[in-house]
């Protein structure tokens, strides 16, 4: 041991509480450390000071103030006393009775804050009265925010930038998974298709290209669209 | 061995007193008082520093070991169960007003803490000289804890494993409270002389 030694180890050494080896070691300090022994011995004097206070006697009247409390306890005055004893005995219930009431307290306030909350919720539904005019409003503007939609050839197709998608290839694209043969519409291949698909026409008026399923091939047709638009007169 | 019988013996001595009071038969509480009244008051002169509250709290102490004395099952030793009593009573009925603080060193016009031994009188104290006062006041000084821990040690001469049970706290800081509070008595000992 080559630092001083702490309070706590003196305090156990002068009461015998240290292991075996912490008393050895500190044996040997105390011999070696002249800092040490003055605290210890000066330790050892406090100590020696204090078993020296002597203890009192109870008053003699004691023991009859007792007998009286305690006859008092038994009678109608006796029950204010024990009401008292036991408001004054509630910081020392037992862990477990005061876990208990603690538990039921809180139970208690969750319940009710529970059941608060569940009537607050109740009130706050609003009443519906059924307005035609603001229902057909209200779908116009939904059918505003959705991608429009047409119907091709008995194919449902979804807008996809400036192109028409079939539907049902939204997640291959959306996973970056959808690798269409691309053929122009005024290529042989794309009049071929136009040929085959008159409907495709009727979608690349108005966009720039559509993909969809031709047999197993994913394909996209890209415009100048097929028909011609509209001359001018 | 012959501890491990004596232990035994006391045990069923204080289960047998307890099982006398749960039956009704006076006589059982006035040997409890009888044999642990001096025990209860000291504890209670030193953790309030004031005879006159010492005695209040010892009556109130003794009521509840009247009224909670049924319930002792044995599972420590009488002794150390009206300890716990006690000191909880002087914990929730001293803890609700300031410790009262002494100074160290007699200051003129004013008559030093009565906290010494309520046996003698003053000239007895006096002769004794102030010794034991400065260490009485020097102990009042203590933080309760460490004052428990410190009485219940050097005044009552219980062991660490016992204050622990009295104290319901661990050993260790048993150990740590004791130290503490004595190394905190040395060094106002020390200034004070």
């Amino acid at each position: 041991m080559t630092a001083h030694a702490d309070a706590e180890i003196l305090s156990a050494y002068l009461d015998g509480e240290l292991p075996e080896g912490e008393r050895r070691a500190t044996e040997l300090h105390l011999a070696d450390c002249p800092a040490c022994r003055a605290r210890f011995e000066s330790l050892g004097r406090a100590v020696a000071s204090l078993q020296r206070l002597e203890r009192a006697a109870p008053p003699a009247v004691l023991a009859q103030h007792v007998q009286r409390r305690i006859a008092l306890a038994g009678s109608r005055a006796g029950a204010l006393d024990r009401l008292e004893d036991r408001l004054r005995g509630l910081g020392t219930a037992s862990p477990l009775l005061t876990l208990f009431a603690v538990i039921l307290a809180l139970a208690s306030i969750l319940y009710l804050f529970a059941h608060g909350i569940e009537r607050h919720q109740r009130r706050s539904v609003p009443i519906v009265v059924p307005n035609p005019e603001a229902a057909r409003q209200l779908n116009e503007a939904l059918a505003q925010t959705e991608p429009p939609t047409v119907r091709a050839g008995g194919r449902l197709f979804t807008r996809s930038g400036d192109r028409w998608l079939e539907r049902g290839l939204e997640r291959d694209e959306a996973a970056g998974a959808l690798a269409p043969t691309v053929t122009a519409a005024d290529s042989p291949a794309g009049r071929e298709l136009l040929g085959r698909l008159p409907w495709l026409g009727d979608l690349l008026a108005g966009a720039g290209g559509a993909v969809f399923r031709d047999g197993e091939a994913i394909v996209e047709i890209r415009g100048p669209t097929a028909t011609p638009p509209p001359a001018a007169h | 061995m012959a501890t491990a019988v004596v232990t035994a013996f006391v045990y069923e001595s204080d289960l047998e007193i307890a099982e006398r009071h749960r039956h009704g038969d006076a006589a059982a509480f006035d040997e409890i008082y009888a044999r642990f009244a001096e025990m209860v008051y000291n504890l209670a002169l030193r953790l309030a520093s004031d005879p006159d509250e010492a005695a209040d709290l010892t009556q109130e102490i003794f009521l509840r070991i009247y009224r909670h004395l049924g319930r002792f099952r044995g599972g420590s030793s009488l002794k150390t169960w009206i300890y716990r009593v006690a000191l909880n009573h002087c914990r929730s009925r001293l803890g609700r007003r300031r410790p009262p603080t002494y100074s160290l060193t007699p200051v003129p016009g004013e008559p030093p803490p009565d906290v010494a031994d309520g046996r003698r009188g003053p000239h007895e104290r006096a002769e004794a000289g102030d010794d034991a006062e400065r260490v009485a006041a020097a102990l009042g000084r203590l933080a309760t804890s460490f004052r428990e821990a410190v009485v219940l040690r050097d005044l009552e001469g219980l062991s660490y494993q016992e204050i622990a049970e009295v104290s319901g706290v661990p050993v260790g800081t048993v150990r740590s409270r004791i130290a503490r509070g004595r190394d905190q008595l040395r060094s106002m000992l020390e200034t004070s002389r």
